[in-house]
C-alpha cells in the first residue's frame, strides 16, 4: 500500500470536494466526502467546513495544514457527483499513486456523458412537455420547443460570462415571453399561458430550492440560507424577463 | 374528456420530461430510466389526488414528495449512486411553475390581493413537497445513516 503525506491527502480531498461543489452538490455531501477521504488514509481528525462558494479543509495533526479551494462556476452535473461518489467509495482500496489520482480527478470535469447538441434539444423537449402538462396543444408544444431550444443556445453561449446564472434565466424569460405573445397575437387558437409556463421550466431554480432545504435538514443553516437567497434571485430574474415583455406588450396596446 | 386529462397521458409525458431533465443535468445514462420512472410516479400521484379530490393541493404535494423520496432512496440503494441523482430530475415536474407565473401576472396587473393569494398557494405547495421529502429522508436516515451520525460528533469528545 502506498503512503501519502498529510499534504497529499488534503490535496486529493480538496480537489474531489471542489468538483462536487462545482456540480452543485449539497453542502453536507461535500463535507462528508472530504472528511471520509481524509479518514480512510489515516488523517483521523481532519475537519471540513464548506459553504456554497468555498471549501476550508484542515488536518488537526501536528504541523497543522489548511487548504482553501474557491468555487466560481457552479452548474448542476449529476455525472460528476456520481463519479466522485464512486471514487470516494473505492478510495480505501485504491492502489494508484498520488499523481495518477490527481490526473484522474482533473479529467473528471472534462468528460461529458452526452454530446453538446443534446443539451439544447433536451431543453426544448423539457419546455414542450411541460407545456403539454399545463394544458397546451400540439401547436403550443412546437412553439414552446423553439423557446426552450433558443434559451438553451443562449445559456450555453453566456456560460463563461460572470453572473451567468442570472443572465441566462433573464434571457430565457425574454425569449419565452416574446415568442409566446407574438404567436398568440397572430393566431386566436394559441394561448400564451402554457407556453410561458413550459418555456420557463428548464431555467427554473427548483434544484437550488431543493438543495437549500436538504442543507437545512442536515443542519447547515448558513449554506441553506445562501442557496435560498440565490434561488430567489434566479427566479426573480426569470420573472423580470417575462414581465418586461408583457409590460412592453401592454404599452403597445396588447392585452394580458 | 380529451386525451390531455387522462392519467396515462400525464404519466407518459412526465416520464419523458423527467428523462429530458436528466440529460440537461448530465445524469449518467444508467440512472436515467429510473429517475424518469421516479418523476413520473411522483407527478402522477400528485395529479391523481389533486384532480379527483377538491382543495387537496397540499396533500397531493406531500404525497408526491413522499413517493419521489421513497423511490429515490430505493433506487440509490440498488444502484449504489447518490440519492440526488434520482431526486434532482424527479422533483422538477412537481415544482409549482404555474403558481409563480400567476403570482407575477397578478402583480403586473396591479392586482395585489390576487397576487398574494397565488403567492401563498405557491409557497405552501413548495413547502409541502419539501415536507414530503424530509419525512421520507428522516425515516431513511434512522435506518441507514445512524452509523454516520455517531461518527460525526466524535471530535467534540476529545
Amino acid at each position: 500500500m502506498q503512503n501519502f503525506t498529510d499534504h497529499e491527502i488534503l490535496n486529493i480531498s480538496a480537489r474531489a470536494g471542489n468538483i462536487l461543489l462545482n456540480s452543485n452538490a449539497e453542502t453536507y455531501r461535500v463535507e462528508e466526502t472530504c472528511q471520509y477521504i481524509c479518514e480512510t488514509k489515516g488523517l483521523k481528525f481532519a475537519e471540513a467546513f464548506v459553504l456554497p462558494t468555498v471549501i476550508i479543509l484542515t488536518s488537526n495533526t501536528e504541523g497543522e495544514q489548511t487548504k482553501i479551494r474557491k468555487s466560481y462556476d457552479r452548474s448542476v452535473n449529476i455525472y460528476n457527483i456520481c463519479k466522485i461518489n464512486d471514487f470516494s467509495r473505492g478510495f480505501k482500496n485504491d492502489t494508484r499513486s498520488y499523481t495518477e489520482m490527481m490526473e484522474y480527478l482533473k479529467a473528471i470535469p472534462q468528460k461529458k456523458p452526452y454530446p453538446d447538441f443534446l443539451y439544447f434539444v433536451m431543453c426544448g423537449f423539457v419546455s414542450g412537455s411541460f407545456t403539454l402538462l399545463a394544458g397546451g396543444t400540439v401547436y403550443d408544444f412546437i412553439l414552446s420547443y423553439v423557446c426552450g431550444l433558443l434559451s438553451g443556445l443562449i445559456a450555453s453561449y453566456v456560460r463563461h460570462l460572470p453572473a451567468n446564472t442570472f443572465l441566462k434565466s433573464f434571457f430565457a424569460g425574454i425569449i419565452t415571453g416574446t415568442i409566446a405573445l407574438t404567436a398568440s397575437s397572430l393566431s386566436p387558437k394559441i394561448f400564451y399561458e402554457p407556453i410561458i409556463v413550459g418555456g420557463m421550466k428548464p431555467f427554473f431554480p427548483g434544484i437550488a430550492i431543493l438543495s437549500a432545504l436538504r442543507d437545512y435538514l442536515a443542519g447547515e443553516a448558513a449554506s441553506g440560507t445562501t442557496r435560498l437567497a440565490e434561488s430567489l434571485l434566479v427566479g426573480g430574474s426569470l420573472g423580470v424577463g417575462v414581465a418586461l415583455v408583457l409590460r412592453i406588450n401592454m404599452l403597445l396596446g396588447g392585452s394580458v | 374528456m380529451s386525451i390531455n386529462d387522462t392519467l396515462l397521458f400525464h404519466f407518459v409525458v412526465s416520464y419523458f420530461a423527467t428523462a429530458a431533465f436528466g440529460i440537461v443535468f448530465y445524469a449518467p445514462p444508467r440512472t436515467l430510466p429510473f429517475s424518469a420512472l421516479t418523476g413520473a410516479c411522483g407527478y402522477s400521484a400528485y395529479y391523481f389526488i389533486s384532480k379527483n379530490y377538491a382543495d387537496t393541493d397540499i396533500l397531493a404535494c406531500v404525497v408526491g414528495g413522499i413517493v419521489i423520496a421513497f423511490m429515490s432512496e430505493m433506487f440509490s440503494h440498488i444502484q449504489k449512486t447518490p440519492v440526488t441523482a434520482y431526486e434532482m430530475p424527479a422533483i422538477m415536474p412537481l415544482v409549482p411553475g404555474i403558481g409563480l407565473y400567476r403570482t407575477m401576472i397578478s402583480f403586473l396587473e396591479k392586482n395585489s390581493a390576487e397576487g398574494l393569494n397565488h403567492l401563498f398557494e405557491t409557497i405552501m405547495s413548495a413547502g409541502s413537497i419539501a415536507i414530503g421529502l424530509i419525512l421520507t429522508e428522516a425515516a431513511a436516515q434512522i435506518y441507514f445513516r445512524e452509523k454516520y451520525r455517531k461518527k460525526r460528533n466524535r471530535h467534540h469528545d476529545e
